[in-house]
């Protein structure tokens, strides 16, 4: 069963490399992509060694999240991080970490891509920023961002303030913030009051 | 296991800093001013990998007898995993298994020069997550 949210891209894109010669993705245990150069019961009993292997550890207390084999004719690297992991047949085991970094990454993105459909945001305005805040350099364009939401609300809430200000409000009102049919009907609304 | 593998095979051509550690060997005797438990502090307080020689007459080590217990555990496990996975690939000379548990590694590694008969291994625990490229090139310097 593979969830829409999951991206194989990053993975297609590291066997096209050349080097990585084989990966699958488990997700809870059950095997969502493959592309090995084994078959699927090869593969099957491959990642029960795996798992086996790290509930041997996590039996005695210890958590084993990266796992790395080598073979006279390549090498294997399982990665995992929460209910997924990530295996890799790849030929040079000078690229263990290199690949383990990769693998890493392409898994928190998938955990990432899974919260929006665990975990609701109502606010979507602190879910654009989120990502943002990350990153310092982008301070900036967090300002912009709060800057340009305060000024939607100023324009929202304009036509309220402009009545009790006691001006004629024109040249206080946006032309995005209301339409000339409501600036008429404002108007007309003020002149039967009076 | 027969045959070894070549050191090319999994060996960094390139030149690259290695941090060595002579202490936390396992070719050097502890010397009369010192013992496991300094040598095992050292090792600990300094983040540098503990080495020990295996093959079947036993296991030995600088850190002490729980150390070399602690890590015979750890090989079984591993080797029997690798052996199986190896069986299943259709690889079965390994080279290496290196993991991290938490954040500690612990690896082993085939010595190649030895008799091919009675293969001997290197062990190696170290108390923080090693990049494993650097952890073998340092067990295979400790060959």
């Amino acid at each position: 069963m593979v969830d829409s949210c999951v991206s194989f891209e990053p993975l297609e894109v590291l066997i096209a490399s050349g080097t990585v010669r084989g990966t699958c993705l488990l997700k809870n245990g059950e095997v969502i992509y493959e592309k090995f150069p084994y078959s699927a019961a090869r593969l099957v009993k491959v990642c029960r060694v795996v798992e086996g292997l790290t509930k041997e550890f996590k039996a005695q207390g210890r958590s084993v999240d990266q796992m790395a084999f080598g073979y006279d004719g390549g090498n294997l690297l399982a990665v995992s991080v929460k209910n997924y992991r990530l295996i890799f047949m790849h030929l040079m085991s000078d690229e263990i970490d290199f690949l383990a970094k990769a693998a890493r990454t392409h898994l928190e993105d998938l955990i990432a891509a899974e919260l929006p459909e665990q975990e609701p945001v109502n606010d979507p305005v602190s879910l654009d920023t989120v990502p943002i805040s990350l990153a310092n350099k982008d301070r900036d364009i967090i300002g912009a961002k709060v800057e340009e939401t305060a000024r939607v609300e100023i324009l929202t809430t304009t036509p309220v303030s402009v009545g009790d200000s006691g001006g004629n409000g024109l040249e206080a009102l946006s032309p995005e913030g209301m339409s000339v049919e409501d600036l008429v009907g404002y108007y007309s609304a003020q002149d039967d009051k009076e | 296991m027969e045959t070894l593998i070549e050191p090319e095979s999994f060996d960094s051509k390139e030149a690259e800093p290695v941090e060595k550690d002579n202490r936390s060997g396992f070719t050097e005797p502890i010397t009369p001013g010192e013992s496991s438990v300094t040598v095992l502090n050292e090792a600990l307080a300094n983040e540098t990998p503990r080495l020990f020689g295996v093959s079947a007459h036993g296991i030995r080590g600088r850190t002490g007898p729980e150390e070399e217990a602690a890590i015979a555990r750890d090989l079984n496990a591993m080797k029997e995993g690798s052996e199986a996975i190896g069986e299943e690939l259709g690889m079965e000379t390994i080279g290496y298994v290196v993991m991290y548990d938490g954040d500690s590694a612990i690896a082993y590694r085939y010595d190649s020069s030895s008799n091919p008969r009675d293969p001997h291994l290197i062990g190696a625990m170290v108390n923080r997550r090693m990049p494993m490229r650097q952890l073998l090139k340092i067990m295979g310097d400790a060959v």
